[in-house]
């Protein structure tokens, strides 16, 4: 009797321990990110970070709230990237940067994991929340990629908000912008006369500080991208993300984040994927896709995998960072820029926001 | 000194051997051979497999018959927007060009970007003043013209339609390819690298500035030395969602299936699945090659230095 006893107990104890392993692990529902770069605390003011602070958890709590209601992933991605797009702190519908004609050029994509139908825009000037923009190309047409002043179009045809381009208009990133052109014409007279794109493309590990050495690519004008990963009640998972681009980005360049596979990824049977970063790089990686694949094809966890596209970025000579959800709630923010801005909330309301490296 | 060889392709769709006339499939075959020959002369000199690729490439965006270049299909506006991407497999360096026009051929710019930019993807307007500043060819409205893409244009204008079913003359009856036509290309050169390309007019009458997957890196071309170089064509929107050069690449290296194994993969399993239409040409570093299609046909053409010439059409 008094073995049946132990043994009843032992059961008992090892039940517990198996299903608060369970909980602890698969625990998020919704994660974002508000981009990568040189984030250090050293260069932080104490305002600087609570409206950091203030917008990240605004943000989670909006998406959070969306999914208690029972609302879809694709629903609490879009309207969490609505708060981070309408506030100027991030490179993204308002407070986008300026290209070097002065102009705001916008980018977003969106993907539903459930049908893999997926949603972009690239260059759009007129409508307020982009990532609106990729959700009725992905609701609302037989395309996934739209561009330029057609996809502008297609949004006001969509019945999306559209406003004048002044809307974008911050006084932050046009002085980003005029400290950009100045460096342009600095270069350009160190550079033998020609101020754009000195270097052909390299793929050394050198690139780093030849690119320095050139000063042709300032490493914290391209980071601020934001995105959102997000778990549903009903088991589905969504990615969406949202930039501006590159400070002083020319020829109508495009970067991963509308790019579906690079910087924006979502499939049920894996994970949920969304990237900032050095967005050339995160193309040539298919990083998005291939965090899917690690995990799909050689059964890596999402944190695994996550670390190993982060290093694939790296040794390449490209840096920033993404945030990833697996299918049971399992997630990773990894990056190799100095910090992200990022959070994430559990299926408890319990809201986690980090900046720096040293957190992690 | 390992194999060399080249793939290239001319487009995916309804290509079915009682639509064709003795003349147009002596056309598309010589059409097909001369692009195969300029590569493969690059590659038998000891020449990189870009070099190839873009010799091919040149002369498909060249001919009339391929939707790229000249010859591209008109979109709702009725102008020409056109797509290319190229990779190289040796240091995965990449270069794509979308909504561009006025230059003769879109791989020479896209080869510019991989080269002389630091950006991969370029777009619209701005390919334009990157083109001029990099001296590549450009050319008047008028070179791009052909009658038939016109008149298939002409006829379904005014609809919501993107794709032919009204012709009136042979030509144009054969011409009615839709939205494929793409042309692509892949190569191993005798050093072991690879790289893949493709270029394309995209769909006839595509508004809203659609891009398929053609210039998406990952989509529609990808090439890694580990693996493979894959260029598609079909129905872009469709290899976009399943990023479908690339998945290739990952099934090789993360499953350890063949070239072969992993085409069939995602062309007879993921994108049937999806209603995918389309194929894909690959090479591996090793020279082997696969061309592999769920459409009733495939324009294409494969030369390796073991002495294998085919050039192929139907299923």
């Amino acid at each position: 009797m008094r073995n049946i006893f132990l043994l009843l107990t032992a059961f008992l104890l090892q039940f517990t321990i198996s299903l608060a392993q369970k909980t602890t692990k698969g625990n998020y529902v919704l994660v974002i990110h508000g981009g990568a770069g040189t984030i250090l605390k050293s260069k932080m003011t104490p305002e600087k970070e609570a409206a950091y602070r203030a917008a990240l958890q605004k943000a989670l709590e909006t998406g959070y709230a969306a999914l208690q209601s029972g609302k879809s992933s694709v629903d609490a991605v879009e309207a969490t990237i609505h708060i981070l797009e309408d506030d100027p702190h991030f490179n993204a519908g308002k407070g986008a940067v300026f290209t070097h004609d002065g102009r705001n050029e916008l980018d977003a994509a969106i993907m539903d994991g459930k049908t893999l139908s997926a949603g972009a825009v690239a260059g759009v000037r007129t409508v307020r929340n982009p990532i609106s923009a990729a959700r009725a190309v992905m609701d609302k047409s037989e395309h996934v990629l739209l561009t330029g002043a057609g996809a502008d179009q297609f949004a006001k045809e969509a019945g999306l908000e559209i406003v004048d381009p002044s809307y974008f208009f911050t006084q932050d990133r046009w002085d980003n912008l005029q400290q950009a052109l100045k460096e342009d014409s600095i270069k350009a007279k160190k550079n033998r006369g020609s101020n754009d794109d000195p270097t052909p493309y390299d793929t050394s590990e050198t690139i780093l500080t030849q690119n320095n050495k050139y000063g042709i690519i300032n490493i914290d004008n391209k980071f601020g991208t934001v995105g959102c990963v997000a778990l549903d009640l009903y088991g589905n998972l969504a990615a969406g993300t949202s930039t501006g681009g590159m400070t002083n980005k020319k020829y109508g360049r495009v970067g991963d984040s509308p790019i579906i596979g690079a910087g924006t990824y979502a499939n049920n049977n894996t994970v949920a994927v969304s990237c900032t970063g050095w967005g050339e790089f995160f193309i040539r990686c298919t990083v998005a896709y291939d965090l899917s694949a690690m995990m799909e094809y050689k059964k890596m966890s999402v944190k695994d995998a996550g670390k190993a596209v982060i290093d694939k970025v790296a040794k390449l000579g490209g840096d920033g960072g993404l945030i990833a959800l697996d299918k049971n709630g399992n997630m990773t923010m990894p990056f190799n820029t100095e910090g992200m801005y990022r959070g994430a909330v559990t299926k408890d309301g319990k809201i986690e926001i980090y900046f720096y490296r040293i957190e992690n | 000194m390992s194999k060399y060889s080249l793939v290239i392709h001319g487009g995916a769709g309804t290509i079915v051997k009682e639509d064709m006339t003795p003349e147009l499939e002596l056309a598309y075959t010589e059409g097909l051979s001369e692009a195969l020959d300029a590569g493969f002369a690059v590659l038998k000199e000891g020449g990189s497999a870009v070099n190839a690729i873009k010799a091919a490439i040149v002369l498909l965006e060249d001919n009339l018959l391929f939707n790229a270049g000249r010859g591209s299909v008109f979109t709702k506006k009725g102008i020409q927007e056109m797509d290319a991407a190229i990779m190289d497999g040796s240091n995965l360096a990449a270069g794509a060009v979308t909504g561009v026009r006025n230059v003769r051929n879109p791989i020479e710019l896209a080869t510019e970007v991989m080269r002389n930019s630091n950006h991969v993807f370029l777009s619209g307007k701005g390919t334009t003043e990157f083109a001029i500043k990099q001296g590549v060819k450009l050319e008047a409205d008028d070179y791009f013209f052909s009658q038939f893409r016109y008149d298939q244009w002409k006829a379904i204008r005014d609809s919501d339609t993107y794709s032919l079913d009204h012709t009136h003359q042979r030509l144009e009856e054969l011409m009615k390819d839709r939205k494929f036509g793409t042309v692509g290309a892949v190569a191993c050169d005798m050093h072991g690298n690879v790289a893949g390309a493709t270029s394309t007019g995209g769909m006839t009458n595509k508004k809203y500035g659609r891009i398929g997957d053609s210039p998406v890196i990952g989509a529609g071309t990808y090439a890694n030395n580990n693996t493979c170089a894959i260029s598609c064509t079909g129905h872009g929107e469709m290899f976009i969602r399943s990023v479908a050069a690339y998945d290739v690449s990952a099934l090789m290296e993360y499953k350890g299936m063949s070239l072969q194994e992993a085409m069939d993969e995602v062309v007879n399993k993921k994108l049937v699945s999806m209603h995918g239409e389309g194929g894909m040409i690959g090479v591996d570093a090793k020279g082997n090659t696969a061309m592999v299609l769920n459409s009733a046909g495939m324009y294409r053409g494969v030369r390796d230095s073991d002495g294998v010439y085919e050039v192929k059409m139907y299923k």
